[in-house]
C-alpha cells in the first residue's frame, strides 16, 4: 500500500471551519464525515487527494451545535444530515437540511447511545 | 415561464429494482430540481459491531449488498488486518483480486443489461445477463455461493482455487470477451442507443470534482481517479488502464464500464499467471484489535470506504461504510437539473445505484 493516512486534531469547533477551508484551497476532496458516540461525540473529517488520506478530528460536547461545511464542500449535506438523523448531532446551517428526515429509522437516532 | 409541478419519481419504479425516491420539480417537462429521499431500508448493520464478534461480523459485512458482497467483506477485512498488523498471504491477495474483478466483470454487466432494459432493448438485455450467469457459475464453482461467497476472512481467505479451476475461470473469460466485443459494437454505434445516451445528463469535469463523484461517474467526466492505483492487494503486481472519458454523458458512463469489463478481464488474466503457488492462504488472528483505520478500495461503482475503530476487545467501537452511490448522489442530482423528465430514469441507472449499498 501506497496510501499515507494521517489524523489531525483540531482545537476547538471554532477551528473547524478554517481547517476545512485549507484542505478545499489546497485541492483535496471530502470523502466522508462520520461520528462516534460515547459521551462526547468524536467526528472525523477525512479528505484525500492522490495517495493522501487527511483525517481532521474534533471532539464535540453531547449538547454542543457545530457549523455546517456545506457553505465549503457543497456536497457535504448528504453526511451532515446522516449525522443528525442517525447521531442527533446538532448542525447549524447545512445547505440542505432535511431536518431529521434523510433517514426513515423506527426509532430516533439510532446511533445515540451504544448497545 | 412555463407550468410547474412537482413529479415523485419512486421509491418503486420499474427502472430501479431497490427504494430511492426523488422530488423532481418541473417546468412544463424540464426539470429545474430534484429532491432526494433515501432511508427507507435503512438497516443499521453498522451498528451491529456493537454486538457481533468482529470475525463473524465479515459476514455481515457481505451482506450490505448482493451485487459487490464479495468486496465489502475484503474492506472490513482489510481494515481490521491493518489495525492488528496482520500480514496477508500473498496467493490470498491474488485470491481476492480475482474475486473482485469478477465482482465488477458480473456488476458492469448486470449494470448494462439494465441500462438495455431501461431503453427498451430486451435483447440486448437478455445477452447481458446470459453473460453475467457464466460469471456466477464461476462464483459457484470457487466459492460455493453465487451471490454471497464468504470466502474472505479476516488475514486472508477460507477456500484456495486450484490450476484447473483457474484455467476454467480464464476460458470462460475468453469466450465472454469474445462475446462482448460483439454486444460492445451495439452499445456503442447502435443508433437507437446513441440517441437515448449521447448529451444526455452531462456532468463536467469540474462539477464531478466539485460534487464528490467517484467510479465510472467521476471517470466519464474526464477524471483520472482510481483507487486500485493505491497498490492495495495484488494490483501492484498487475498493470491496468485507469479508463476515462472526457464528455461526462450517459454514453460516456456506458462505455467507460464496457472498457473495464475488459481490463478487469486482463487483471484476471495477469492474476491467474502470477499466482504464487504457496499454500499458505490465510494468516492466524491472535489478539484483539485495537486501533482505527481506513481502509478505501475500488469497488463496480467507484471507491467505497471502510472505517474501523476498535477498542481491544472482540466488539468493535465503530465501523462505517462510506458507499460510493451515497458519493455519487449529489452529482446525480446536478445531472438531472435541465434533464427532460423522460431521461429520468436512465439518468438515475446510469450512475449504476445500489441503494442496498446506501441503505446499510
Amino acid at each position: 500500500m501506497n496510501e499515507v493516512q494521517t489524523y489531525r486534531t483540531l482545537e476547538n469547533k471554532s477551528s473547524l471551519i478554517f481547517a476545512v477551508n485549507e484542505m478545499a484551497k489546497n485541492g483535496y476532496r471530502l470523502v466522508q464525515i462520520s461520528a462516534d458516540k460515547k459521551e462526547d461525540y468524536d467526528l472525523l473529517y477525512s479528505f484525500a487527494k492522490a495517495n493522501e488520506l487527511v483525517n481532521l478530528r474534533l471532539r464535540v460536547e453531547a449538547d454542543e451545535q457545530i457549523e455546517s461545511i456545506s457553505g465549503i464542500y457543497s456536497y457535504s449535506y448528504l453526511y451532515e444530515n446522516e449525522l443528525k438523523d442517525l447521531f442527533g448531532l446538532d448542525i447549524l446551517h447545512i445547505n440542505v437540511d432535511f431536518k431529521g428526515n434523510l433517514y426513515h429509522t423506527q426509532v430516533k437516532t439510532p446511533f445515540l447511545n451504544k448497545a | 415561464m412555463g407550468k410547474r409541478t412537482i413529479v415523485p419519481f419512486g421509491p418503486q419504479h420499474p427502472v430501479l429494482p431497490e427504494p430511492i425516491h426523488l422530488d423532481l420539480a418541473l417546468e412544463d417537462e424540464t426539470v429545474i430540481e430534484a429532491i432526494p429521499s433515501i432511508g427507507f431500508v435503512h438497516r443499521g448493520l453498522e451498528k451491529l459491531v456493537e454486538k457481533k464478534d468482529f470475525q463473524e461480523y465479515t459476514y455481515v459485512a457481505e451482506r450490505i449488498c448482493g451485487i459487490c458482497s464479495f468486496m465489502h467483506g475484503m474492506g472490513y477485512c482489510m481494515a481490521v488486518e491493518n489495525i492488528m498488523s496482520l500480514t496477508v498471504p500473498d496467493r490470498a491477495e491474488f485470491l481476492r483480486t480475482i474475486w473482485a474483478e469478477l465482482s465488477r466483470i458480473h456488476s458492469h454487466l448486470l449494470w448494462l443489461g439494465l441500462l438495455a432494459d431501461s431503453i427498451g432493448f430486451e435483447s440486448l438485455f437478455m445477452h447481458c445477463w446470459r453473460m453475467r450467469e457464466q460469471i456466477l457459475d464461476l462464483f459457484d464453482m470457487t466459492t460455493g455461493g453465487r451471490v454471497i461467497f464468504s470466502v474472505c476472512k479476516i488475514g486472508g481467505v477460507r477456500k484456495d482455487i486450484d490450476e484447473e479451476k483457474l484455467k476454467r475461470i480464464v476460458d470462460v473469460l475468453n469466450n465472454i470477451e469474445d462475446e462482448l466485443r460483439s454486444l460492445t459494437s451495439v452499445f456503442l454505434e447502435e443508433q437507437s442507443i446513441k440517441g437515448r445516451l449521447s448529451g444526455v445528463g452531462v456532468l463536467s469535469q469540474a462539477d464531478a470534482f466539485g460534487l464528490g463523484a467517484v467510479g465510472p461517474m467521476a471517470r466519464a467526466s474526464g477524471i483520472v481517479t482510481d483507487t486500485r492505483t493505491l497498490g492495495y492487494s495484488a494490483y501492484p503486481h498487475v498493470k491496468f488502464n485507469i479508463i476515462t472519458a472526457q464528455e461526462g454523458d450517459c454514453f460516456a458512463r456506458t462505455k467507460v464500464r464496457i472498457e473495464e469489463i475488459f481490463e478487469a478481464i486482463s487483471i484476471i488474466r495477469q492474476c491467474a499467471a502470477l499466482i504464487p503457488s504457496d499454500t499458505l492462504i490465510a494468516e492466524p488472528v491472535k489478539g484483539l484489535p485495537k486501533g482505527e483505520y481506513f481502509a478505501r478500495l475500488e469497488q463496480p461503482r467507484g471507491e467505497v470506504i471502510y472505517y474501523v475503530k476498535a477498542n481491544g476487545t472482540k466488539f468493535l467501537d465503530r465501523m462505517r461504510v462510506r458507499t460510493p452511490t451515497f458519493a455519487n448522489l449529489p452529482a446525480l442530482l446536478q445531472t438531472l437539473k435541465g434533464s427532460e423528465l423522460a431521461d429520468v430514469p436512465v439518468l438515475v441507472l446510469t450512475i449504476d445505484p445500489c441503494i442496498s449499498c446506501t441503505e446499510r
